[in-house]
């Protein structure tokens, strides 16, 4: 993942200003991939790459800040830098508080878009991260069965064996043998790890 | 009308001790409205005293000066001095009965010299004794005049050679009289040459000048000079019907009085006219509100419509300056290690795309305040830099600008953008002022060190300059005096430089043009 080019998307009506883009992008070593609509941009298979996207606010079909939206709604996970001909400073803070990374005025130097860029970049890093890991963890604790799963999600409660096997009016041994499944089926180290797991999963959170 | 509200008049029961007739000759200096005046009452007294027995004659002593030397009343006092006489007298107010009667005291018997030395002691023991008389029925007559002016007085009955007479004021006369004395308008009877012949209070609150100094004189005293010839075409068409107009009066203390005047003509005894006087100030003042009011709300609407206008077009600046930026940088880095001029080109693309997107984030900002960059600034350097801006428009102008720099001045503390525009501003008004120009086309622009920690720039041409009456508006927004401006540019400067820290100010040349000025305060290296 470490030598992958970063790719960049540029949502922008303006032609000129995404060809400049592009090769001003490219110079520094990143993918770019240019649109003059958000739907283009929407209706594009995303590789499974660091990204993030370089958005106008002001766009013909739909704007900036709805696109935003759709892709959160999507569960569209790129960060976001907005940029912007008009100082709008209502539609930035609106943008910011979605989770925007940055707020460019045009023109925006080479150096505020890099720093913009690098930012979202480790930001994506991170967040594919984070996604894998619930996908991992997701992808273990379907191989749980209903029982263990149960068993789960009370440790991850922070009950005891000894109050589970209670609550259950089942025996301490069994409970203990359930537990020692979970554990090796989600390859959790220890007890704290586990618990981890769960709440990163949101796996506490349901039923109950 | 009651009982006590009626004043009777005696019968005139004159004694009739001399049966001589008088010759009197009476002497006026031109046939003025007061000599005339005068001859009425000489008349009147003499037909009332005389009964008669007299023969007037009156001398135009302007017309006639050689009967000057002879006569017997003079009521000129320059020629009493100038042809002295034992039967001379100056009587003075000719309008004051009492005092034409101790003129006529003095009047002799031209047949009859004398006889009447002869009985000049027993008819002096006489004269006082009626005079006495007259005087007491004087009196009476005025006060009987004073009751009927501050309207105690109803009804007059007076007895006359064919019974007694009654006047009532109550009629329709006295309520014409009441209305006109008290209406809220100025009203006054002239002649035709504009002497002043009746005034009404309200004239005489409006002018500020007392009745007494209105009548007798020319209207034309109190009217503004230069209205004179709009109030001569009024009258000159008032005297053949009616006409109104507006003129502007001078009051006493030098204030003004705009009013509108409405004349037709007056047909007693000789022409005249009836002049009615409307202050017009109050809606003089309400019309500048409405005007002002009206004219501020086009300009703040065109405002609006600019600030729309230059946002629209900001963001049209602002795509290809994005693209430009990013072009010449992405060029930059492809040409690392190469081709050190090219990559010094592309660092001045990449300073002024900068720049540009600089001067369009300050244009927004004059339509939304927004935290200006205080810097220390080489001003020297900030107006040369400024110049080269507007060089080649002052080439096509065929303007001169002359600079006279002060070297070694200290740095200012200032924001580079708005000062620019400052002086951008002062120096495109002077291109303008320079656009009608005959002489020569020169702007100079000048800085110096003022001792009290603060530098000077002027900003000089020898254009057509400001009147004076334009001058305190000249800073106020919204105020223009070019077809198309705005009215902003000033306005803006001043507070920019205010905002400074400093002052912007005007002053008209002693030869010709206006030089601009402000100042601003030297920086520190704190804050």
């Amino acid at each position: 993942m470490n030598n992958t080019k970063p790719l960049i998307y540029v949502v922008d009506d303006n032609v000129s200003i995404c060809r400049a883009l592009t090769l001003l992008l490219k110079s520094h070593g990143f993918k770019v991939e240019t649109f003059t609509r958000a739907s283009d941009f929407l209706a594009y298979k995303h590789p499974n790459l660091p990204s993030c996207l370089i958005l106008d606010i002001r766009l013909p079909d739909i704007n900036g800040l709805v696109l935003q939206d759709t892709m959160v709604s999507r569960k569209l996970n790129i960060p976001i830098i907005f940029i912007t001909g008009h100082g709008d400073i209502p539609m930035s803070v609106q943008g910011m508080k979605a989770g925007a990374i940055d707020f460019l005025p045009k023109p925006f130097t080479e150096k505020k878009l890099l720093n913009a860029i690098t930012l979202a970049i480790s930001k994506n890093i991170a967040q594919i991260k984070v996604h894998a890991e619930i996908s991992k963890i997701k992808r273990r604790a379907r191989t749980l069965s209903p029982r263990e799963l149960e068993v789960f999600r009370l440790v991850a409660k922070g009950m005891l064996s000894k109050q589970i096997a209670y609550k259950r009016g089942i025996s301490l041994q069994t409970i203990k043998i359930h537990r020692g499944r979970v554990m090796k089926k989600m390859k959790a180290e220890n007890v704290t790890e586990l618990i981890h797991f769960a709440q990163k999963a949101g796996i506490t959170s349901s039923k109950e | 009308m009651s009982k006590k509200n009626i004043k009777k008049f005696p019968k005139q029961n004159v004694e009739k001790k001399r049966q001589e007739k008088y010759v009197l000759k009476l002497f006026v200096s031109g046939l003025t409205l007061k000599s005339q005046r005068a001859i009425a009452n000489i008349k009147k007294i003499c037909h009332e005293y005389l009964e008669g027995r007299h023969d007037l004659e009156i001398i135009d002593i302007y017309q006639n000066p050689i009967f000057a030397k002879d006569g017997h009343i003079i009521a000129a006092p320059t020629l009493i001095k100038e042809f002295p006489g034992p039967l001379r007298k100056f009587i003075g107010d000719m309008s004051n009965t009492e005092k034409i009667l101790g003129g006529l005291d003095l009047i002799s018997k031209e047949k009859n010299k004398t006889l009447e030395n002869e009985n000049r002691k027993e008819n002096i023991t006489g004269t006082l004794k009626e005079n006495e008389k007259l005087r007491l029925r004087l009196n009476e007559v005025e006060e009987a005049l004073n009751a009927i002016r501050k309207g105690k007085v109803d009804a007059l009955v007076v007895s006359g050679h064919k019974g007694e007479k009654v006047f009532t004021f109550k009629g329709a006369d006295y309520a014409y009289r009441v209305l006109i004395e008290t209406m809220n308008e100025g009203a006054s009877t002239l002649t035709p040459e504009g002497t002043v012949m009746y005034c009404n209070k309200r004239l005489s609150e409006m002018l500020m000048i007392p009745i007494k100094k209105i009548i007798g004189h020319s209207i034309k005293e109190f009217i503004q000079p230069q209205n004179i010839s709009i109030y001569d075409s009024i009258i000159s068409q008032g005297l053949r019907g009616s006409s109104s107009g507006e003129i502007t009066f001078r009051r006493r203390d030098g204030t003004i009085l705009s009013a509108n005047i409405s004349c037709s003509p007056l047909k007693i005894d000789k022409v005249g006219i009836c002049m009615v006087i409307t202050d017009l100030t109050l809606k003089k003042r309400e019309e500048l509100v409405i005007n002002t009011q009206r004219e501020e709300l086009l300009h703040v609407t065109r405002v609006g419509k600019l600030a729309e206008f230059v946002s629209s077009l900001a963001h049209e600046i602002r795509q290809p300056l994005t693209a430009i930026l990013s072009y010449a940088q992405s060029a930059q880095r492809m040409l690392v290690g190469r081709e050190p001029k090219l990559r010094e080109i592309l660092k001045y693309i990449i300073n002024d795309d900068q720049r540009a997107a600089n001067v369009i984030h300050q244009l927004r900002s004059l339509l939304k305040k927004s935290a200006t960059e205080m810097k220390l600034i080489d001003i020297n350097v900030l107006i040369n830099e400024t110049v080269v801006l507007i060089d080649t428009d002052a080439t096509i102008r065929k303007n001169v600008l002359k600079m006279n720099l002060k070297s070694n001045l200290p740095f200012v503390r200032g924001d580079r953008i708005q000062l620019q525009q400052v002086l951008l501003n002062l120096i495109s008004n002077s291109f303008d002022a320079l656009e009608s120009s005959k002489g020569a086309r020169e702007i100079l622009i000048r800085t110096l060190r003022k001792d009290t920690g603060m530098i000077i720039v002027e900003v000089k041409d020898s254009g057509c300059g400001i009147p004076k009456r334009n001058i305190p508006k000249l800073f106020t927004r919204f105020f223009t005096s070019k077809p198309d401006g705005l009215g902003m540019g000033l306005s803006i400067s001043r507070s920019i430089i205010e905002s400074h820290g400093g002052r912007l100010d005007v002053k008209n040349n002693a030869n010709s043009g206006t030089t601009f000025y402000f100042t601003i305060p030297i920086g520190t290296k704190e804050t």
